[in-house]
């Protein structure tokens, strides 16, 4: 234990010898005061008066509460300062920063979504073009080991890149979700920094800026969405449709 | 046969409307969510290719509207989604899609899923 552990837990110890001594005098005057009544009434016993005055003189640790309660609020003051530091150290670096993950990754998806239309685009262009070429009957001389036209070779070969393009919609959806769950983690850090300090976010309530989809409730994206394994997914979905066709789907489904 | 193409995500909609034509599907309509699918859908649409998480109505309340309406309470419909735990696939299933592709997806995919679909109305029918 380090010194300044050690400390605070010998000001903790003497901090509840001196609760202890307070409520032991509290019930001491309620004696007290019970006693005076008694002897005001039916003539009680002085003896037991000066018993419970002797043993209220017997508690010097008293005197010195006022000065306890002083640090002790000092204390307290000095902890509030550094929470409402740490709030605002969690404003600044944690929030600020998730917010400009959050837009960062925004401008991905949409220069990204705007890459993928200029190739579909493109591709659209080379396909009508294929075609033009086509009509012109100058492909077909030229044909591949495998018998296709160059022709037919090309828009195999773009038809291809357009099926690519689907990373587009798989991987915005993965966006989407990652967003959603910095909203999620900012939202908590502020419930967090309100917890610190809640008279402050009383008085300057922290800003959500990431305010959550309004069709939260009907997600327009699969958070497990997926650029890879799309084989052995497929055949999951083939053997469960066969199943489902071979047994009924209806039996299947409340099993 | 007119193609319907549900997706809140205009890529997603150019890139299975591409993945149809390449395989023979020319005719397609668009639309962005299940409300505005269910405004588009009539008799004349023949395959509804549906996502799953869309905003305002999504994949699986669009696939219950239709199954409810007489016009499209056979309509062969596909789900094409990320989605692809085996409780999600059931709950699809439960609401009455025909067919079930996890994105990303093939249009050879596509193209088993949309044949083994129609062969089944096909059988169906008969």
């Amino acid at each position: 234990m380090n010194p300044a552990s050690r400390g605070k837990t010998m000001e903790t110890l003497r901090l509840t010898s001196y609760m202890s001594d307070l409520e032991s005098t509290v019930k001491l005057m309620y004696q007290l005061v019970r006693e005076i009544y008694a002897i005001e009434s039916d003539g009680g016993e002085l003896s037991r008066i000066h018993e419970i005055a002797e043993a209220l003189e017997r508690r010097p640790n008293l005197t010195a509460l006022p000065q306890v309660l002083l640090k002790a609020y000092g204390e307290i003051t000095g902890a509030l300062g550094g929470i409402r530091l740490s709030r605002e150290t969690i404003q600044v670096h944690a929030v600020d920063r998730i917010r400009r993950t959050h837009a960062k990754l925004a401008e991905v998806s949409s220069a990204t979504e705007s890459a993928t239309t200029e190739l579909l685009n493109g591709l659209d262009r080379a396909l009508g073009i294929i075609d033009r070429l086509e009509q012109h009957g100058n492909g077909d001389a030229l044909r591949l080991d495998d018998g296709r036209t160059a022709h037919q070779a090309i828009r195999d070969e773009v038809n291809g890149l357009f099926n690519v393009l689907q990373f587009q919609d798989i991987t915005s959806q993965q966006l989407n979700a990652v967003n959603d769950l910095l909203v999620d983690v900012e939202q908590r850090l502020v419930a967090v920094a309100l917890l610190f300090d809640p008279a402050v976010g009383e008085d300057a309530p922290m800003p959500i800026l990431l305010l959550p989809d309004p069709g939260a409730g009907s997600k327009s994206y699969d958070q497990a969405a997926s650029t890879t394994g799309a084989d052995m997914r497929q055949a999951l979905a083939d053997a469960v449709m066969a199943e489902t066709s071979r047994r009924g789907h209806l039996s299947l489904v409340s099993a | 046969m007119k193609c319907l193409v549900v997706d809140d995500s205009p890529t997603m909609r150019r890139i299975v409307v591409n993945a149809l034509k390449s395989i023979g599907y020319v005719e397609t309509l668009e639309a962005g969510d299940g409300h505005e699918a269910l405004a588009r859908c009539d008799g004349s649409v023949g395959l509804i290719i549906t996502d799953w998480n869309m905003p305002n109505m999504g994949g699986l309340d669009l696939v219950k509207n239709l199954r409810a309406k007489p016009e499209t309470s056979t309509t062969p419909i596909l789900m094409v989604t990320t989605r692809s735990v085996r409780e999600d696939i059931l709950t699809a299933v439960q609401a009455g899609v025909s067919n079930y592709i996890v994105k990303p997806f093939t249009p050879q995919v596509l193209k088993e899923k949309i044949d083994a679909m129609l062969a089944g109305a096909a059988a169906a029918a008969a």
